[in-house]
């Protein structure tokens, strides 16, 4: 296979299709494809490997399932990308199979990857060269099962071609536009690290407020009114003693990594998002012993 | 003083003052207690009226309220030389507002009603200076509930008073309610920095995060002040505090058998902003450490700042 190199992208002839397609994977897959779908009718999808997405999208009328790149690239005017990460981006857009060697005009391409903005940059630059349209973004909630408002980060990039601008729209509850190449990459990701230490302060002052006698409805409401007000105490549930699902939390590790790598890349400390990439609530010290939970009581 | 209930202040400092002056300016006849003859002077000069210990306060007034530093403090207050339980007559209801620890406010309370007076525990849960000056501090109250209805309307004038339970409860919720402001105003500050050194401007970081799901109100209120002004806002408490808040939180952890991670970690972190910024430096400034561990710019400045 050969390698990737971007300067050996070619430019590609004229394309025929004007549909929406999605290729992606993850927890966020399955409520963005579905948005698209709602906003634009039968969405194209494309998906690598086998997944539940996959085996979900299949039987569903209001996806068509892509049998290949060069079908997704023909029939598709924007795809929306996201991919666990840069490497399956670039192995999308232009490996031997990927969507620069279709026969067809490369669509417009809205990634919603957790990459860093200088993957991007180039990333876009190099699309750029192939003939195509290249914006970033990136998408933020609390959880993607429990209809958690979406947050879309956008670089002002996508200004330039209105199509990416109502697909933006489509996939989320609020569309914030950055300034700069790359920033939405930049934005997202401090977003998902005020996300995940916010999450686990949050799970501890609950569980540290209940701990200590008093009710969680109460004390969340007081919370809110007071300056300890968060926005992720507003999608919090308490359900069977616990304050965030297991199979609710987005993949809080993994969206900490991403900010961790920037940090280590520009040499800037991370001493509170360590903390919570240490903490988060499925792992949490509180949960591994049931001497905790059963030693809690009422303070006396 | 006919009709007018007496309202007591003791700890006339940075919220102290603003509440008793709040209170007067609503009818009530306020006096004044600190150990502090500055602030007493200070006080005096705004008009209040100042009295010679908590006891003669216990003895004269309708409540009592006690804005002190610490647990220390107020045991001093409760149990000190002419301290309220040496009151020939605890008339007064007192309401301890100060952040201290719960076991402390139990002690407190049991021994006042031993002396056949009523206590409730209290806190100011938000809104600063600028809230109890305006009469908008949401404030959380704990103790007997008769005491909660009789006290409550005293208190109108200052904010709103939400009743939370037994002796104790109100203190339980300031701790998780400042531990909740220490470490997420440090983590905001160590992301808008990273930002930054990521290329993009503070302003513009703030204004994009803050309504987003990793928003919070000291994401606004701190951050979104600096970046317009440089300031982070007026009588917040410095780094020292805000280290024995987040020990207070560790304790009631510890305390409750609750294996939290953040509370021990943080009052570390806000140990460390103080040894280099200064003990007594609003906590929000832990923006400047980490500027200052990234650029090189900031460093420089920091260390002419600090220098004697």
């Amino acid at each position: 296979m050969k390698p990737w190199n971007c300067s050996s992208v070619e430019a590609m002839p004229a394309r025929s299709g004007a549909e929406i397609a999605f290729a992606g994977c993850g927890p966020a897959a399955p409520l963005l494809a579905r948005r698209l779908a709602e906003a634009f009718g039968r969405t194209l999808v494309f998906a690598p490997g086998r997944n539940h997405f996959t085996i979900t999208a299949a039987s569903d009328a209001r996806f068509a399932a892509c049998g290949s790149l060069a079908e997704l690239c023909a029939r598709a005017s924007v795809a929306v990308t996201i991919l666990p990460d840069e490497r399956a981006l670039r192995e999308l857009l232009f490996d031997d199979a990927g969507l620069v060697r279709a026969a067809g005009d490369v669509p417009a391409v809205l990634d919603l990857s957790p990459l860093e903005p200088w993957a991007l940059q180039e990333i876009a630059a190099a699309w750029r060269r192939a003939g195509g349209f290249l914006a970033g973004g990136r998408v933020v909630t609390a959880s993607w099962k429990r209809d958690a408002p979406v947050t879309l980060y956008l670089d002002d990039d996508a200004a330039q071609r209105g199509e990416l601008q109502r697909v933006a729209r489509a996939l989320a509850d609020e569309v914030v536009q950055t300034r700069g190449t790359g920033s939405a990459k930049t934005v997202g990701l401090l977003a998902d690290l005020l996300l995940g230490v916010n999450t686990v302060v949050a799970f501890e002052a609950l569980g540290l407020g209940e701990a200590a006698g008093l009710d969680t409805d109460t004390l969340i409401g007081l919370l809110m009114k007071g300056s300890g007000a968060l926005r992720v105490l507003e999608t919090i549930r308490h359900r069977d003693g616990d304050f965030i699902a297991d199979d609710d939390s987005p993949a809080l590790g993994s969206n900490l990594e991403c900010a961790a790598s920037a940090a280590r890349r520009v040499d800037h400390c991370l001493f509170f998002g360590s903390m919570a990439m240490a903490s988060s609530p499925k792992q949490h010290p509180s949960r591994r012993s049931t001497s905790n939970a059963t030693a809690r009581q009422p303070a006396a | 003083m006919g009709s007018r209930k007496c309202i007591g202040v003791i700890g006339l400092g940075s919220m102290g003052r603003p509440m008793a002056l709040r209170l007067a300016s609503n009818g009530y006849a306020v006096t004044g207690f600190d150990i502090s003859s500055s602030a007493m002077g200070a006080s005096a000069q705004a008009g209040i009226v100042t009295a010679s210990d908590a006891a003669a306060m216990a003895e004269q007034c309708d409540l009592v309220l006690v804005m002190v530093w610490d647990d220390q403090a107020l045991r001093q207050v409760v149990f000190g030389s002419g301290g309220l339980v040496a009151a020939r007559r605890l008339r007064a209801s007192v309401i301890d507002l100060s952040t201290t620890s719960v076991a402390v406010a139990r002690e407190v309370g049991q021994a006042i009603a031993a002396r056949g007076g009523t206590f409730m525990d209290g806190a100011v849960i938000g809104g600063g200076v600028a809230g109890l000056t305006a009469g908008r501090s949401p404030i959380v109250l704990a103790g007997e509930r008769a005491a909660y209805e009789h006290c409550a309307p005293m208190l109108a004038s200052l904010g709103t008073c939400d009743y939370v339970g037994r002796l104790g409860s109100a203190k339980a919720v300031k701790i998780v309610n400042n531990f909740i402001v220490g470490i997420v105003t440090a983590a905001n500050a160590e992301a808008v920095s990273l930002g930054m050194v990521m290329g993009l401007d503070a302003k513009d970081i703030v204004q994009w995060l803050k309504n987003g799901p990793g928003g919070s109100r000291v994401l606004e209120s701190y951050m979104g002040r600096y970046v317009e002004d440089g300031t982070y806002g007026a009588g917040l408490i410095g780094h020292r505090l805000m280290a024995k808040d987040l020990q207070l939180a560790a304790e009631l952890a510890e305390s409750v058998a609750f294996a939290a991670v953040y509370p021990r970690f943080g009052q570390q972190m806000y140990l460390a902003f103080g040894r280099t910024l200064g003990q007594d430096r609003p906590f929000p400034s832990a923006f400047d450490y980490f500027r200052a561990a990234a650029d090189p710019t900031a460093r420089a400045r920091l260390r002419t700042e600090s220098s004697p």
